[in-house]
């Protein structure tokens, strides 16, 4: 008995530890799915909080001031740099004028692996400060109910001393309780594909009563007596057709005939009407021809007639014309005999300027005469000057002598 | 399934109303071949008439546009095929003159594939037979005649080409100069080519009628004993060349001539497509081929090899003499003396169209001058005498020869009015008198005639007294 109950007790102790121990680990695991939750909480608060756009935007790390919710594109706000290398413990940090540049790959502060599990740190603004200290109020609500309920809740009751809580499987059969799940690899492999046979043709069973039945030759018609009828309008409807298409062919050949017939005769009948045209052309035109000579002769006829009035009339007109010209150019003085007109002017003036003196003289001579006679008779010689004067011609002629000597 | 298999390369038809539009939504597929099937069974479907007049009243034609710009040529000649069946019908030659289908159509004269070209001509051709049609094209005269240029330029290396040509063809052609009556290789191988075009026309039932009534001559049955005179010659040359050369540089040779001479088929049915076409539009209004130099560019056809070709080109060459600025090039350029080896030719048609072309230009007096001194005169009075026997002759019924009656008749009437028309020219009137009892015992069945006969005597017993 008190074997038993020793080994009972060990066992009972063993159970504890592994109980406490499984109990550790629960409370780990709880803690940490705890803390996932809680981060899966408010990651979805927080994303919920936020428009679309930048909830898309916070998962893609896409600029918040260029958001297009098709585009992936990352921009970065200030122009890229290298990263410094930073130590893995805090330096004095003046003590760097040279800056190392380290290898991005092993730089502890860039996250690696795969992101839908990781912390993601929301970006915060001045209003979501707010809407993140809520948050985190609510949280800590959250926590204090659930803490709250954790204490209300009726749990088994402590041992009591000496004793010790067991699990224990109180079915029929016990269990072994693991977390390791017994495995086994079974593999199976197809064989090489072969081709599908042909489905065989399906024939169904044979069912039913079989029952034949024959037409013999001559039973249902006589072929001969029945193509007869088919036949006669089949070829009755060729031979009508055939004649119908050969007798328009006629038919219009008839009238192509006649249409050319009539044709040709216009073309003949056409040269006489042409030859006539031409005919009466040359007709006229012989006539034009023969009126405007016609008229030409007339026309010069009386051009000739006309001719000759003018000229029997000029010749009549001119007749007197020379004539006068010729008076006139007398009159003018041009046709000026010169000794004569030298005999006019001058001799014949001299002459008798001769003349008159001569006679001058004979008459001054006379006077002379007269006057002397008058001297010397005055009474009774002037009756004899009387005579004498009457004589005068023949003193005349005593001083024309006397005047000659 | 079963229409596939009794109608291969057509396309499944809808029944009754739905017929027509739903073959034009098939067109708009993509695929050539799809189109293609489309295209045949639309050019079976267009026969009828009263899907035609839906195809025009529901206004489909529009969207063959795109088609004709196609990048494949099978499928752009198919579809000129459908606007030729569209165009032999009224109410479809009116829709087609829709503008845009009309450059579509000019675009495509410029095609590279040859029988695509001689499918627009064939439709151009039916479109010339419609005054409106015929006004609408008289825009695209200027850009036909380049045509005839270029077809001009190609012709004369596709001769030079074949001159320099295999030993085969040349013995081929050397075997027929010795056989037949004309010298010319390029005669020989043209009466193939009719032979040939002949053939198609047997097959094709939509040909042009013109060109049946062209073969339908005394040249008709000259050209036939050629033609069997060349078959023979063909056979003793296969068997010639079956002894003396292997079969494999017989065969290269035969396809090699076939596809020469498919070629210059085509060209030749393109020449006298377009020839025809310009021929109606100068009916209407000569003055846009003439200002583009038609008559210089007519006259380098009218010796062309090709009977058909000759006569076209003295058609339209007839066309273009009727105003008087086309007389007086006619006369500049000295068309009368190209005129004469065309007087004596085997085809009455090219003869009576020759004849014309004589008794338009005489028309004005210096053709007339030019006849006189170019002999043309002898030449018109043979003619007249020639035929004066075998007009009564032929008494013979049938639609043939009633054609033939009426190319004899036209080819005389035209002489006698060449003739009397010169007769205005006293030296022509001099000729004239003497053969005058050559004119006077002519006896005549028919009134014209016989009035054509009186009017020349009068025009040559007519004097200024």
């Amino acid at each position: 008995m008190k074997e038993l109950e020793s080994l009972v007790e060990n066992l009972k102790i063993k159970f504890n530890e592994e109980n406490s121990e499984k109990k550790k680990e629960q409370d780990q695991v709880r803690k940490l799915e705890q803390t996932l939750e809680k981060e899966r909480e408010e990651f979805r608060e927080t994303i919920k909080t936020v428009p679309l756009r930048t909830r898309r935007s916070l998962q893609t790390a896409a600029r918040p001031a260029l958001q297009s919710s098709i585009s992936l594109t990352f921009l970065p706000l200030r122009p890229s740099r290298a990263v410094e290398n930073r130590s893995k413990y805090r330096e004095a940090p003046p003590d760097q004028s040279q800056s190392h540049y380290g290898n991005i790959m092993y730089d502890r502060r860039v996250v690696r692996g795969n992101t839908y599990a990781q912390r993601i740190l929301p970006t915060t603004t001045q209003a979501e400060l707010a809407e993140m200290q809520k948050q985190q109020e609510q949280r800590r609500k959250a926590v204090a109910q659930r803490k709250a309920r954790e204490q209300i809740r009726v749990r088994t009751p402590e041992a009591l001393q000496g004793r010790q809580h067991t699990e224990v499987q109180t079915e029929l059969y016990l269990e072994e309780l693991s977390n390791i799940v017994m495995e086994n690899d079974v593999q199976c492999q197809t064989d090489a594909f072969l081709d599908k046979p042909d489905t065989p043709l399906f024939i169904p069973a044979k069912s039913g009563v079989d029952a034949t039945t024959q037409i013999e030759d001559g039973e249902l018609f006589d072929f001969d007596r029945e193509v007869q009828s088919v036949l006669e309008v089949l070829v009755g409807k060729v031979m009508e057709q055939s004649l119908l298409e050969v007798m328009e062919e006629e038919e219009l050949a008839c009238l192509r005939a006649q249409q050319r017939a009539f044709e040709e005769r216009r073309d003949v009948q056409l040269t006489e009407v042409q030859k006539l045209q031409e005919q009466e052309r040359r007709h006229t035109e012989e006539k034009k021809r023969r009126i405007a000579q016609q008229n030409e002769v007339l026309k010069k006829e009386k051009e000739i007639a006309e001719k000759i009035a003018a000229r029997a009339y000029t010749q009549q007109y001119l007749a007197n014309l020379v004539p006068s010209i010729f008076t006139s150019l007398r009159c003018h003085g041009f046709f000026v005999n010169t000794v004569q007109t030298d005999v006019e002017t001058n001799f014949m003036p001299w002459l008798m300027n001769e003349i008159s003196s001569s006679l001058d003289k004979r008459y001054d001579a006379r006077s002379v005469l007269d006057d002397i006679i008058k001297e010397r008779r005055p009474a009774r010689e002037r009756k004899t000057c009387c005579k004498l004067s009457r004589g005068t011609e023949a003193a005349k002629k005593i001083l024309f002598l006397i005047s000659k000597d | 399934m079963a229409f596939t298999l009794a109608f291969p390369g057509r396309a499944p038809v809808a029944y009754g109303r739905r017929a027509v539009p739903q073959l034009f939504e098939e067109l708009q597929k993509p695929e050539p071949e799809d189109k293609m099937r489309a295209l045949n069974s639309l050019c079976d479907l267009l026969h009828d008439p009263e899907h035609l007049y839906q195809t025009v009243r529901s206004g489909l034609l529009e969207t063959l546009n795109p088609l004709l710009r196609d990048p494949d040529s099978t499928v752009r000649t198919r579809t000129c095929d459908l606007l030729r069946q569209v165009a032999a019908h009224s109410i479809g030659c009116r829709a087609l003159l829709l503008p845009s289908l009309v450059a579509s159509l000019s675009l495509l004269l410029d095609d590279p594939h040859s029988g695509c070209r001689v499918a627009v001509h064939r439709i151009l051709n039916l479109l010339a037979l419609l005054p409106s049609g015929a006004d609408v094209l008289l825009s695209l005269v200027p850009k036909l005649m380049l045509r005839l240029t270029d077809t001009l330029l190609e012709t004369n290396e596709e001769d030079g080409a074949e001159e320099l040509g295999s030993k085969e063809t040349a013995q081929e052609e050397g075997s027929k100069e010795t056989t037949l009556e004309e010298g010319s290789k390029e005669e020989d191988e043209v009466e193939e080519n009719d032979k040939g075009v002949e053939e198609r026309k047997g097959k094709d039932g939509n040909e042009e009628i013109r060109d049946e009534e062209g073969e339908t001559e005394q040249g008709f049955e000259e050209s036939k004993e050629e033609n069997e005179e060349l078959e023979e010659d063909e056979n003793q040359e296969e068997i010639k060349r079956d002894k003396g050369q292997k079969e494999g540089e017989k065969e290269q040779g035969d396809k090699q001539v076939n596809i020469k001479q498919e070629q210059q088929e085509q060209e030749e049915e393109e020449m006298v497509l377009l020839l025809s076409t310009l021929t109606r539009c100068s009916y209407l209004d000569p003055l846009p081929a003439l200002a583009s130099d038609g008559v210089k560019l007519l006259r380098d056809k009218l010796a062309h090899s090709s009977a058909h070709v000759r006569r076209e080109a003295a058609a339209a060459m007839l066309a273009l003499s009727i105003p008087m600025e086309g007389k007086q090039q006619l006369c500049d350029l000295g068309v009368l003396s190209d005129l004469i080896p065309l007087l004596q030719d085997q085809d009455t048609e090219v003869r009576a169209n020759a004849a014309g072309v004589c008794a338009f230009t005489f028309v004005v007096t210096t053709g007339k001058v030019q006849g006189v001194e170019l002999g043309l005169i002898p030449i018109l009075l043979d003619i007249v005498s020639l035929e004066e026997l075998s007009t009564d002759s032929l008494v013979s019924v049938g639609r043939v020869n009633k054609d033939l009656l009426q190319r004899r008749k036209t080819l005389l009437l035209y002489c006698l009015r060449a003739l009397s028309v010169v007769s205005d020219y006293p030296a022509a009137r001099r000729l004239l008198l003497e053969e005058r009892p050559l004119l006077e015992r002519r006896t005549d069945t028919d009134p014209e005639l016989r009035q054509a006969t009186q009017s020349v005597l009068k025009a040559i017993s007519w004097s200024p007294l």
